[in-house]
């Protein structure tokens, strides 16, 4: 790749900005985990995604957070002989009748889905 | 320690202006193409090509998505469409945004066919929806035929695939069956296309392929 190539920094910080105004809204408590689900199927990194998401919060009021991460992976089911599967190494094909008409149950998930906090310390 | 609930896209902000973005490409009847490739595959030439092709038979626009400079826009100006820069300063695709941003300093009334050409990376652009109709990636004969392999989201992600640099084949180990098989091992529902952007070669099914596509759109 010729340019330097950090997507992960543009997806940390929708991230934060998620989480900063859940934090908003509830401005008596401290965010300590963060916990984003990522289907295999989403081309982050997750090494890179966690390293740019504790660059990222340095000095803000997210600092004393950490990202973690659940992958899903990828699972299908096949409109031929109706198995379903778990799709290893990017090969789109039933293991059982090697039709490649298959529709992906599980993979794409990008979201976060809570936060686990306690109160401010006063 | 007490949880509350989130439960919000990563991507939500860059899929509502997508949303946006398709409805008003659809009202106008236009249809969007999303190229992707490597660095150097071809995509401007390719593109060169094309409009020139359809020049005068189907009306088009282009947004070009460059990391640092306007080169590639200056190139497409000469065909007298239409054309939106993008320069991402580094970043390594386009989010929604930028071709919002891009395609209101651009006339779209009466375009028919927009294409968007990507930041040269094959990794990125894959998470991306900008609106587009169709996410195309293309390969050329100098890179390898194990491209899929390696860059598996963007093939599932595309729904054509251009191969270019056709006129190279006999000159370099690229196994275009090889290749085939690796990307319909991905997705198979792939629509090839084999061209040679510098000799022309192929260039009429491809531009078949748009004109039809403009047609079914209601134009
Ligand atoms: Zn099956």
């Amino acid at each position: 790749m010729t340019s330097v190539c950090m997507h992960e920094t543009a997806i940390a910080g929708n991230i934060i900005d998620i989480v900063t105004e859940t934090g908003r809204r509830h401005p008596d408590v401290e965010i300590k985990r963060v916990r984003v689900v990522i289907g295999e199927m989403i081309a982050v990194v997750p090494e890179l995604l966690l390293h740019a998401y504790d660059s990222l919060i340095t000095d803000t009021p997210l600092q004393y957070s950490s990202l973690d991460l659940t992958i899903i992976p990828v699972t299908a089911n096949c409109s031929q002989c109706d198995a379903s599967f778990g799709i290893d190494e990017f090969e789109f094909t039933c293991p059982f009748c090697q039709s490649s008409s298959i529709q992906l149950t599980s993979g794409h998930e990008f979201y976060v889905k809570e936060v686990e906090v306690e109160p401010c310390p006063s | 320690m007490s949880i509350i609930t989130v439960e919000r896209k990563v991507l939500e902000k860059n899929d509502e202006i997508a949303a946006v973005l398709k409805k008003q490409f659809s009202d106008q009847r236009t249809v969007v193409l999303n190229l992707v490739s490597s660095p150097g595959s071809g995509k401007t030439t390719l593109l060169e090509q094309t409009l020139q092709a359809l020049q005068g038979q189907v009306r088009m626009a282009v947004v070009e998505g460059d990391v640092q400079t306007d080169n590639d826009a200056k190139r497409i100006a000469r065909y007298h469409v239409p054309v939106a820069q993008i320069v991402t300063h580094g970043a390594c695709h386009l989010d929604a945004q930028l071709v919002r941003d891009a395609v209101s300093r651009i006339d779209l009334t009466g375009v028919q066919l927009l294409f968007i050409e990507n930041v040269g990376n094959l990794v990125c652009p894959a998470s991306y929806d900008l609106g587009e109709q169709h996410k195309i990636v293309m390969v050329s004969t100098t890179e390898g035929d194990d491209k899929p392999v390696k860059y598996p989201h963007m093939f599932r992600a595309a729904d054509l695939c251009i191969l270019n640099k056709t006129d190279l084949l006999p000159y370099v180990d690229f196994d275009k069956h090889q290749f085939r098989k690796n990307a319909e091992k991905i997705n198979a529902n792939l629509l090839f296309f084999e061209v040679s952007a510098k000799t022309g070669e192929g260039l009429q099914d491809w531009c078949q392929w748009l004109v039809d596509g403009t047609q079914t759109s209601g134009n």
